[in-house]
């Protein structure tokens, strides 16, 4: 190392010397590395998860309703062609549920008779499954 | 982090609601442009490679990215910095053989008139133990305080202004052509 320049320099000559050398930046190929990394390495967005939320929420209240018609405490009402079937056999325990309409060959469910809280059960299923952005 | 670009170009510093919800990718954008050069410096410093320093300044905004929900980051450029010492220190674990040749912040291009300058002051600055070095580094190209200093490193400002001062005795009787050494 060439000494003659520097002997006798002062601390505070030192630091300003150093402060006033050009500083190395990092390559521009880096910051598009690094954005390209980060963006996919993004965390799933929160429409994402709030359709994932509702998905796990759906579940729950299906499950929910399962078990409760179980027990009796919800009654959701079977599908028309199940209810079509039975009723030709008991015509009389199904006059409340189904509504006789007849268009051609089909017979059309009334929702009316169901009980308030399967009704608002599956309106609550129906608007969510409207509503969620599902991705 | 939504308002990062608009607090960071008000005042670098004080920046309160970085990191808190979603970092878009104009946050980053911003906050790579802010303070990239001085993450990459410090790595340096720490590392002296330049091809470890690259890969910190990737953890360390990739981490940026990942911290989400855990309160908000007061200082920014504290909170980047300190990150940086710690994936330098996760790469320093690693690594198997120690180097033998250092590279520091300071540019050595071709065209500069002052380059033997540059080149003297490097290799004195690569001689000089790491923890005294990226004290410099910190002080004399990123311009803090030791009092922010020594809140990067996790270390009194006392030790932190006597590391810098052993630092620069060392490099000035280095150039001088005296024995001190690491």
């Amino acid at each position: 190392m060439d000494d003659s320049g520097y002997r006798g320099w002062s601390e505070e000559q030192l630091e300003e010397v150093i402060r006033g050398l050009p500083r190395r930046e990092p390559p521009p190929a880096l910051r598009h590395r690094v954005l390209a990394q980060a963006e996919l390495r993004r965390a799933p967005r929160p429409r994402l998860r709030l359709a994932f939320a509702a998905l796990i929420l759906l579940l729950a209240l299906d499950v929910a309703a399962i078990r409760g018609q179980d027990t009796g405490m919800i009654t959701v009402p079977a599908s028309p062609a199940v209810v079509i079937r039975v009723q030709e056999k008991h015509d009389d325990d199904l006059l409340a549920l189904v509504q006789e309409t007849y268009h051609g060959r089909a017979w059309q469910l009334s929702l009316s008779a169901r009980p308030p809280h399967a009704e608002g059960y599956l309106r609550f299923r129906n608007r969510l499954i409207n509503t969620v952005d599902w991705g | 982090m939504a308002n990062v670009r608009t607090v960071e170009s008000e005042r670098p510093e004080q920046v309160r609601e970085a990191a808190r919800d979603e970092v878009s990718s104009d946050d980053l954008a911003a906050v790579y442009d802010a303070y990239a050069g001085a993450i990459y410096r410090y790595a340096l410093a720490l590392l002296g490679s330049a091809a470890e320093a690259e890969d910190v300044v990737q953890e360390v905004f990739l981490g940026l990215m990942r911290r989400r929900n855990r309160g908000a980051i007061r200082y920014l450029r504290e909170y980047l910095l300190r990150a940086t010492r710690n994936q330098a220190y996760i790469v320093l674990r690693k690594r198997k053989m120690r180097r033998t040749e250092c590279e520091t912040w300071i540019e050595l291009g071709q065209d500069l008139a002052d380059r033997e300058r540059a080149v003297d002051i490097s290799a004195a600055l690569g001689r000089v133990p790491a923890e005294q070095r990226e004290i410099v580094a910190l002080r004399l190209s990123e311009d803090l305080s030791f009092r922010e200093i020594a809140k990067v490193l996790g270390i009194p400002q006392n030790t932190a202004a006597s590391r810098y001062r052993l630092a620069v005795m060392k490099l000035r009787a280095m150039l001088a052509g005296g024995d001190e050494d690491g």
